[in-house]
């Protein structure tokens, strides 16, 4: 009979967390085994439309709500390779101001500028990151023309690809591979240095035995639908399975000091402009400039574009708004985006089933930077060129001129007629020194336990005011170089 | 034996626990007193107000405890109130106050904050409870005249609550102090027992930072009043129906001198399970005090020990009774996986014997209500498809899979909402929304999907958004769009 094993590194999740803890510590020689809640996907099977595309990589079909006095519609990837499979693949180190905000406010150590920059040079040079490197497509020039019209500063954000097609699947997985996502990358490179990866296995729970933690319960999905209840030992845990995810697995595990209770979100309000000339958006690469102007507070940028998201973004007003669908051609989709300074809570069902609650309370701050980022990207887009501009706000149809844009610098948007969605979820279980605020040290390891971790956008202390990807990734591989550090 | 049966007998398990629990609290109760004590006077509706009063004081409690440990974690006050009614449930049928303990315990479990800290967030609520207690009491026996021989009660409180919190006040305002205190006296005792004590008195200064600020003082003490006030106001309900005036100073004298009678573990009376006797003697001494008769006394102490007891007996024993279920179905889930990692193999499990369910990739048929709803949601006439059936069906199946994907509390808002919808349909038609004509169909449906009333907007927001993506996502609408746009 064979006998029992526990495995050296146990990492839950795969997406850009759990990719970069896995290459550095399999890397590193150590035994490790990645457990993935979603599916293994071949390149042949990326690159489906919206709704094919959402089915198979996204939780819950992309429509897992977030409560709150506005619902937001949040959407994350449950694939081998998480969140990276799916996103725009925009890269932003983390900025220096927001570092030092860290330290003063979470007292987050080993976590200067300097102290990141050979993680973020190492990233870059693995992922690609690189500026688009062609003409811009069109909905990014007439993005450009609105910006420099307005006199504001803006970046052209760099991206984890190489070799972009344009082929405007990055939601729901690039077939060419251009993107530089953990599935093509970081996994890969994992799993030559042996680590071993279980995919369609779902965590239920962490076994705890006093301060340990000394395995998992995980439910193995097979291919006929049939479910297994699995147990595997670990000496030691990573939690990599997202912002919302990480906190439910640890509350329903019984972990709960301050996990889960200071859940983070940014805000975003599209709109879709129409413009005299052909854009093409469903064709091109999305927006790929960003607006600095008003940040970090406000974010202006340009976001995917499919028919069907046009028409979901239309169907605000949809008795009035739906004609606009026949000059699909001429449309783009652009956000703002707000760096979230409500309050939200991550609970995981009392039930023990999948189930997470995602509550966030939209603050009155966030509100008013709502409506003036709708304000200044309206204008800034009628600038550009744009002829209507069509926020995604029940009872407001159109914009059609400046008048009508600068109007929200000085008024609320409407709370319950707001749609707003978001993909940057973070801080559930924020990482520092301060015991009264945070979940884990300064390097992930959950405090009152020996040999348990998070490595994911969950340990981010508070907004970073930028897409994410590239703070996790930064911050992850730190965080696990010093794991291997610390056992030598 | 499956998972459900085993399961089964886990939760019968459980209820026979309860049971038991059930009888070891009630046997003791002289049962032939109670039913004398609520047959000769009317209680109705007095009972009622007693108990409500007294279940107030609980929620206070609940909010009380929450506010004592928000530096350390976030729980809801329904949560908090179940950990102070555990340990109010245990007193019940455990002597010598070993229900404090369990509500450590509990608290702990809950938050992940330390066992010691949580020992001290009860004692300082005690200290508060004393304090409450004693200034109620004092204020009633002063204003109804100082001849009444509780002197002694009046002085043994003071002297212990007075050095009770002097002591925590200390260790709150000096925590340094207090720590190098104890770090200086344990090093020259025992130096092997200093790291210890240390992460102890930590853990002590911890529980009693909240009231490191005045204000926070302040704010505790209140709510320590409204509590007892609450108390006050259940004997003050019961008064009058034992033909007693409703006289708050005569509540507070009882309620002040009854609570300190079983408040201390072994102080003026013991503290027996459910405080049967000292409850009862104290309570039936205050209202002789105050010129009850005997028999009026003695059932006047039966129904408000009874309102206290029933109380806790029901809520603490369905908390109680979730909670061992919960752990017992975790401890069983534990024991019943199927370790799956042998010498650093994942084994392929084969077989059915740990098989829990068959998944929802088995495809269920979409409901016929669900089509109509879509073919009523989307243009598909305006869009002359060659096969518009098969697009209305592409979407009511991406539909009834969203809906399939939502967790179980917002599946059973959503039938509620839709029973609800569709009862008003049939109360305006006579006919089921699935058997009126399309035109009837889209009608209603846009009314409920785009018309004013917000609470109908969002019911409607999952079917109208998720019914237009698939549909303008569909292969023949989008090659109907191109030829359209190239048209024009």
């Amino acid at each position: 009979m064979n006998a029992r094993h526990p495995v050296h590194v146990l990492i839950i999740g795969s997406g850009a967390g759990g990719a970069m803890t896995a290459q550095v510590l399999a890397s590193a020689g150590m035994e490790v085994l990645i457990l993935e809640e979603g599916r293994r996907w071949d390149l042949s099977e990326y690159g489906n439309n919206c709704p094919e595309g959402m089915r198979k990589m996204y939780r819950k079909c992309g429509m897992t709500p977030i409560i709150g006095k506005v619902p937001i519609g949040y959407a994350e990837g449950r694939c081998y390779g998480g969140g990276t499979e799916i996103n725009s693949g925009f890269w932003h180190r983390t900025p220096p101001e927001i570092l030092l905000r860290w330290k003063a406010q979470y007292d987050l150590d080993a976590a200067s500028p300097k102290d990141l920059e050979p993680h973020f040079t190492w990233l870059e040079n693995q992922l690609n990151v690189s500026l688009y490197g062609k003409e811009w497509p069109a909905s990014t020039r007439m993005f450009a023309k609105g910006i420099e019209a307005m006199g504001w500063s803006y970046q052209e954000v760099p991206r984890v690809v190489e070799h972009c097609e344009s082929l405007n699947f990055c939601p729901n997985g690039c077939p060419s591979g251009a993107k530089k996502s953990m599935s093509r990358t970081l996994l890969p490179q994992a799993e030559l240095a042996g680590a071993r990866v279980l995919t369609n296995c779902r965590v239920k729970m962490l076994i705890k035995q006093k301060k340990r933690v000394s395995g998992v319960l995980a439910v193995l999905q097979h291919g006929d639908g049939s479910e297994e209840l699995i147990r595997i030992d670990a000496e030691n845990i990573f939690v990599c399975a997202g912002a919302t995810e990480t906190p439910a697995l640890l509350r329903r595990s019984g972990i709960r000091f301050h996990i889960g209770d200071s859940f983070r979100i940014h805000p975003m309000l599209k709109v879709a402009a129409r413009f005299n000339e052909e854009i093409n958006a469903h064709k091109s690469v999305l927006p790929l400039l960003q607006v600095k102007e008003f940040w970090p507070e406000i974010s202006l940028g340009g976001a995917f574009f499919a028919l069907g998201h046009l028409a979901m973004l239309l169907s605000e007003n949809w008795p009035t708004n739906w004609q606009q669908m026949d000059h699909f051609k001429h449309m783009a989709i652009y956000y703002v985006a707000v760096r979230g300074t409500g309050k939200g809570v991550i609970r995981s069902s009392l039930t023990g089933e999948d189930a997470t609650s995602i509550k966030y309370d939209l603050s009155r701050e966030d509100l008013w930077n709502l409506s003036k980022g709708l304000a200044h990207l309206s204008a800034l887009l009628l600038a550009g060129g744009a002829v209507e501009v069509y926020p995604s706000v029940h009872g407001l149809n159109r914009i059609t001129n400046e008048i009508e844009a600068i109007r929200w610098l000085d008024e609320l948007l409407p709370k319950t007629s707001l749609n707003l969605t978001t993909i940057h979820a973070f801080s559930s279980c924020p990482m520092g020194e301060r015991l009264d605020r945070c979940a884990a040290n300064s390097f992930g390891k959950i405090y009152h336990y020996e040999n348990l971790y998070i490595n994911d956008g969950s340990m981010i202390p508070d907004s970073p005011g930028v897409n994410p990807q590239g703070t996790i990734m930064g911050f992850a591989r730190r965080n696990a170089l010093h794991f291997v550090e610390e056992l030598r | 034996m499956n998972f459900k049966v085993k399961r089964t007998l886990l939760v019968i398990l459980g209820i026979l626990g309860s049971c038991i629990f059930l009888t070891i609290a009630i046997l003791p109760m002289d049962w032939k007193k109670v039913v004398t004590a609520l047959s000769s006077y009317s209680l109705y509706p007095w009972f009622c107000f007693s108990t409500i009063s007294y279940i107030v004081g609980h929620f206070i409690r609940g909010l009380r405890t929450r506010l004592l440990i928000s530096r350390d974690a976030r729980i809801s006050i329904t949560t908090a109130t179940n950990i102070v009614l555990v340990g109010y449930a245990v007193n019940n049928f455990l002597p010598a106050r070993i229900g404090e303990f369990a509500r450590a315990g509990m608290l702990r479990e809950r938050t992940g904050i330390s066992f010691v800290q949580s020992l001290t967030v009860v004692f300082i609520e005690r200290i508060f409870d004393g304090f409450a207690i004693a200034l109620l009491f004092f204020s009633a026996f002063l204003l109804l005249g100082s001849a009444l021989p509780v002197q002694y009660t009046i002085l043994l409180s003071s002297v212990i609550f007075g050095a009770a919190l002097l002591f925590i006040l200390f260790i709150a305002f000096a925590p340094h102090r207090f720590v190098s205190l104890i770090s200086k006296a344990v090093y020259a005792l025992s130096p092997r027992l200093h790291d210890f004590s240390i992460r102890l008195t930590t853990s002590l200064v911890n529980g009693a930072r909240y009231i490191s600020a005045p204000l926070n003082i302040v704010k505790i003490g209140v709510l320590s009043i409204l509590i007892w006030l609450c108390d006050v106001g259940l004997y003050l309900f019961l008064l009058p129906a034992f033909g007693q005036p409703a006289d708050v100073l005569h509540a507070a004298f009882i309620m002040g001198l009854t609570n300190f009678s079983i408040i201390f573990p072994f102080g003026f009376g013991y503290s027996s399970p459910g405080y049967l006797g000292p409850f009862h003697t104290q309570c039936i001494k205050s209202l002789i005090l105050l010129n009850v008769p005997y028999t009026s006394a003695q059932s006047f102490a039966i129904v408000a020990h009874l309102a206290i007891y029933m109380t806790l007996l029901i809520w603490g024993g369905i908390v109680i009774l979730w909670y061992g279920i919960t752990l017992g179905l975790t401890a069983n889930l534990t024991k019943r996986a199927k370790f799956y990692f042998y010498h650093g193999e994942c084994l392929s499990i084969t077989g059915d014997i740990l098989g829990l369910k068959t998944s929802d990739i088995v495809a269920k048929p979409t409901s016929q209500f669900i089509y109509k709803l879509s073919e009523a949601a989307v243009p598909y006439d305006e869009y002359e498809t060659p096969d518009p059936q098969e697009v209305v069906s592409y979407v009511a199946d991406f539909i009834q899979g969203a809906i399939r994907n939502l967790s179980k509390k917002f599946k059973l808002l959503f039938a509620v909402g839709m029973f609800g919808f569709n009862a008003i349909v049939w109360l305006r038609y006579f006919r089921p929304y699935s058997a009126l004509s399309l035109e009837i169909r889209r009608a209603i449906f846009n009314r409920w999907a785009y018309g004013r009333n917000t609470v109908q907007r969002q019911l409607f927001k999952l079917i109208r958004s998720t019914a237009l993506l698939a549909f303008f996502e569909h292969p023949s609408v989008v090659a109907v769009m191109e030829r359209r746009e190239n048209r024009q």
